[in-house]
């Protein structure tokens, strides 16, 4: 029987849509700060129904929701409100039009969510395919005349365009070789002949469109240029809130549908794992552009994320995931930190522009200290709990080799994180920084306050995280 | 009886809780720093009070793990946060504190930045505690590799290390030796299932090739903060060229984790696997030994020189760490409270001295005959610190050097003449100080330290002969 009660977040998160395209039509004074209200309780409204409607499932063969989608969501819809929050520094101080990102975002927001529901490939499939559409138009907005920046954005159409088509064939292929696209006909098709390699092959080009889109290695080559082209508000977001929403996709698609033959996956899994952690370690190092060194930084979790997956631990899925809750929390203060390193209204995002930033700005320096350690795992930071148990679940099963790629990579991801504090606090100031905005400064306080409170007592929180993972 | 207080908890927190005050207080030209100073100062001797109390509750026995506090940190895995003390403990964190407390006297006019190395200093001393008072594997790693970062800090901002790249390769190489320690304590937890105690680490038994690898990564961890040979030049450079007083001090007080690593984690019965590690560490610490103290005859650099005596004094109380029997650690634990306030105090003169010298453009050669009340304290140091009966060091570095004669004739010839040596080194450098040699001009703008200067470094020099009659004399019977 269908239960449309279900549907509610996302009928809320749609009608907030509709409302922001009625506004920009037939709204002549509309403010940055107009699309960001409508925006901020469209939100709020479809996570309290998801909150509440956690256990309501439309179809339970095509869309169904539980304590574990509830909670990728709850995290997704999270960082976004987050995220949208700081946006808005942005807009308000360029005075820009906020219509297109706000509404953009939204409109993935309901991708995320409709593919974390999904168990029918074609639903799961089609709504990440709207959602790389809606991302490359988000990558547009306020897109300076940059020749160059402009071609990376153009060169990302054509980049996404052939692994969404990857994806969608792969799909349909899978579909017609199990009779159907729920996941449980996957799943029927792959135990019955685990070693089908017509199969296989079909679930690799989902995989591998699911892999671009998480920017794993050797996928990743358009990351660094596209989010660094794209504004700060944009690249803030495609940089921390889509990677809980695709990662928590590919677990869903790896655990409901291709469990038989995942260990099929995992040789070529743990290439791309180890990949990942070295060449963003190593392309960390050879960045002078901020935000690209972030992005390398992004890659570097996202491999120790894809090794601890690829342990297939007991606990494997619980550590994965809060190595990345709690790097993500780093990177999110990362970005907001970006927010606060400006001179003459300019972002900077060169490394040399900071340069004895401590000075002028100590509590934005401190919170980008704070932020880096914690990525870093470093103690007694909450990214140490994250490499802990990341640790733990690598030795329980025994992948030292994983760990000799990890440990290296920690050492090469501080020596970039070594020259980022050498700029900020050892070397001359060579400008003079901005204003910088007491918003900002609440955020960052309230996101160093998580992070210390998660520190001192995590136990409650990986206690309940671990219960609705169900361990 | 337990007290009622969480003692060392208290001793951990207490330093962050002086940043927050740190953060709060006003420091702008006006004040020039002696705000965050006095904070800062408070801060210490608060702390310094809290640890003297918690003395009064403990039986003065090396390894009697007492005031046992424990935390549950972790459900998955499960991880609980134990600390605990036993008296050596205790009295490293006294000498680290009053070491500290001459270091901050030693930045008192230093305006810039003030505000932002006390916070470091007191982060520092927070770690420090905590790594002192960790019981369990966990706890002693965090504060392990959690200390580097307020170090790197400090060097970087305010060392005056004219060369970062070699900062860099020293804080890497640190860091190196702390993932080592992180996986090994990760492969004995995942091995037990349980977080365990530093003092029954040696009875896990693991694989051969497990054992080793784990030993060999702890070896490397420790030794990676001790300068030994060949890894010696990059802690060297950092060490012996900091500029600035407490930054030596706290750049110098980092070996003495390695040593303490060592005295709490290596078993007294070796597994067979380990026996080489041993035999390796002795040589090569017993070179570097040597080594380091021929570098010091011939350097003219009084920094390096005492960095010198400092390397070769921790490498001397490491190989008394390694020898079979217990009964010496004690002794190693006073040596090492008076060889803390010595070199404190020797390091505040100096960079006392050098000012003067920039000031004047004096040169070394004679330059303590016109500051009389400089000299004396700093001949009674430099004293004290070869070994003279001035401090707690005399009698128990007689005991290591008997113990060390009584196990390894070799060896403790090849450290005595080391210490001998490195020795000859100080006292040499205060002859060419003190001798009497006219300088040319300049001597009438010398000044020496002020009264209340000097009743300070008496204060020291007090503390240090109290400790030669009593190393326990603060502690109430």
């Amino acid at each position: 029987m269908l239960n449309f009660m279900a549907l509610i977040p996302e009928t809320l998160l749609s009608a907030t849509l509709v409302l922001m395209l009625l506004t920009f039509w037939l709204r002549d004074k509309n403010t940055p700060k107009t699309f960001y209200t409508i925006a901020k309780w469209g939100v709020l409204a479809a996570l309290i129904a998801e909150v509440v409607l956690y256990n309501q499932s439309l179809l339970r063969e095509n869309y169904i929701n539980n304590s574990q989608i509830m909670l990728f969501k709850v995290i997704v819809y999270l960082l976004l409100l987050g995220n949208m929050h700081i946006s808005l520094k942005w807009f308000l101080s360029e005075d820009k039009s906020s219509f297109r990102f706000y509404f953009t975002v939204l409109l993935l927001q309901l991708c995320w969510v409709a593919a974390l529901s999904a168990v029918n490939l074609l639903v799961f499939v089609a709504v990440l395919m709207v959602g790389l559409a809606a991302a490359y138009w988000l990558l547009g907005t306020h897109i300076q005349d940059d020749e160059e920046e402009l071609n990376e954005i153009r060169r990302f159409r054509w980049v996404a365009l052939l692994y969404g088509g990857i994806g969608i064939i792969g799909a349909w292929w899978l579909g017609a070789l199990s009779g159907g696209f729920q996941f449980a006909d996957i799943r029927a098709l792959v135990t019955e002949n685990p070693q089908n390699v017509e199969a296989f092959a079909a679930a690799a080009m989902v995989m591998v469109s699911l892999l671009f889109m998480l920017g794993v290695a050797p996928f990743h080559f358009w990351m660094a240029g596209v989010l660094s082209a794209a504004i700060l508000p944009v690249s803030g977001y495609l940089s921390v809130v889509p990677l809980f929403a695709i990662y928590a996709c590919l677990i869903n698609l790896m655990t409901e549908a291709l469990e038989p033959m995942f260990a099929l996956f995992i040789p070529v899994l743990k290439v791309f794992a180890v990949i990942s952690i070295l060449i963003g370690a190593i392309g960390a190092n050879n960045e002078n552009n901020l935000r690209k060194l972030f992005v390398f930084s992004r890659l570097f979790v996202i491999g120790i994320v894809l090794a601890v997956l690829v342990g297939l631990s007991e606990t494997a899925e619980f550590s994965g995931f809060v190595f990345l809750l709690v790097s993500m929390l780093a990177m999110a203060g990362i970005y907001t930190v970006f927010y606060g390193f400006k001179s003459k209204g300019e972002y900077l995002s060169n490394m040399q522009d900071v340069a004895g930033i401590a000075e002028s700005k100590p509590y934005i320096a401190a919170a980008m200290l704070m932020f880096m350690t914690s990525l870093l795992g470093f103690p007694p930071l909450l990214g140490f709990v994250g490499m802990l148990i990341v640790l733990d679940d690598l030795v329980s099963v025994h992948q030292y080799g994983i760990i000799l790629a990890v440990m290296l990579g920690i050492l090469m991801m501080a020596s970039a994180y070594l020259r980022v504090i050498k700029v900020m606090y050892f070397d001359e100031k060579q400008r003079s920084f901005d204003r910088v905005d007491r918003g900002i400064y609440m955020i960052l306080l309230t996101d160093v306050v998580i992070i210390v409170a998660l520190l001192v007592s995590p136990k409650e929180l990986l206690g309940a995280i671990a219960a609705m993972l169900r361990l | 009886m337990q007290p009622i207080i969480p003692y060392l908890l208290f001793i951990v927190l207490l330093p962050l809780v002086g940043i927050v005050f740190l953060l709060l207080a006003k420091d702008d030209e006006k004040t020039a720093g002696e705000n965050v100073l006095k904070v800062a100062a408070l801060t210490v001797i608060a702390n310094l009070a809290l640890i003297v109390r918690a003395f009064m509750h403990i039986s003065l026995e090396y390894g009697k793990i007492q005031l046992v506090e424990k935390y549950q940190w972790l459900e998955n895995p499960k991880i609980a946060l134990v600390f605990g003390v036993d008296c050596f403990a205790l009295l490293l964190m006294v000498g680290i504190h009053l070491a500290i407390l001459i270091g901050l006297w030693g930045v008192r006019n230093e305006a810039e930045g003030q505000k932002s190395r006390m916070i470091f200093t007191l982060l520092f001393l927070s770690f420090m505690c905590g790594f002192l008072t960790a019981v369990d594997i966990f706890s002693f790693f965090i504060f392990f590799e959690a200390m580097l970062l307020p170090l790197y800090m400090m060097v970087g901002m305010f060392g005056e290390v004219r060369r970062q790249g070699t900062l860099f390769r020293f804080t890497l190489y640190n860091l190196l030796g702390a993932l080592l320690l992180f996986v090994a304590i990760v492969v004995i937890f995942n091995h037990q299932g349980t977080n365990i105690f530093l003092n029954k680490i040696s009875g896990v038994k693991l694989g051969q090739l497990s054992e080793f690898m784990v030993w060999c990564s702890i070896f490397a961890a420790f030794v990676s903060r001790i300068p030994i040979w060949p890894f010696h030049y990059w802690i060297s450079s950092i060490s012996a060229r900091v500029k600035n007083p407490l930054v030596f001090i706290i750049a110098n007080i980092l070996p003495l984790t390695g040593v303490y690593g060592f005295m709490r984690f290596w078993p007294k019965t070796m597994p067979d696997v380990m026996i080489f590690l041993v035999v390796i560490l002795e040589v090569i610490s017993v070179l570097t030994m040597l080594f380091i103290a021929f570098i010091a005859i011939i350097n003219k650099d009084i920094q390096y020189k005492i960095f010198s005596f400092m390397t070769v004094y921790y490498i001397f109380y490491l190989l008394g760490v390694f020898l079979p029997t217990d009964q010496i650690l004690l002794n190693v634990g006073f040596s090492i409270f008076a060889f803390l306030l010595i070199f404190a105090a020797l390091d505040v003169m100096l960079s006392f001295m050098n000012r003067q010298q920039e000031n004047t453009g004096i040169s070394t050669e004679g330059c303590l005959q016109y500051m009389p009340r400089l000299s004396m304290v700093f001949t009674f140091m430099v004293l004290a610190g070869i070994g003279m009966p001035l401090s707690s060091m005399f009698v128990n570095n007689f005991v290591i050097i008997a113990e060390l004669l009584n196990y390894n004739l070799v060896t403790s010839f090849v450290a005595l003449a080391a210490l001998i040596l490195v020795s000859t080194a100080l006292l040499s450098d205060l002859y060419r100080r003190k001798k009497d040699d006219n300088l040319a001009n300049g001597k009438e703008m010398i000044k020496d330290i002020s009264t209340g200067e000097a009743a300070f470094m008496w204060g020291v020099s007090v503390i240090l002969v109290l400790s030669f009659v009593n190393p326990l004399w603060f502690v109430r019977g």
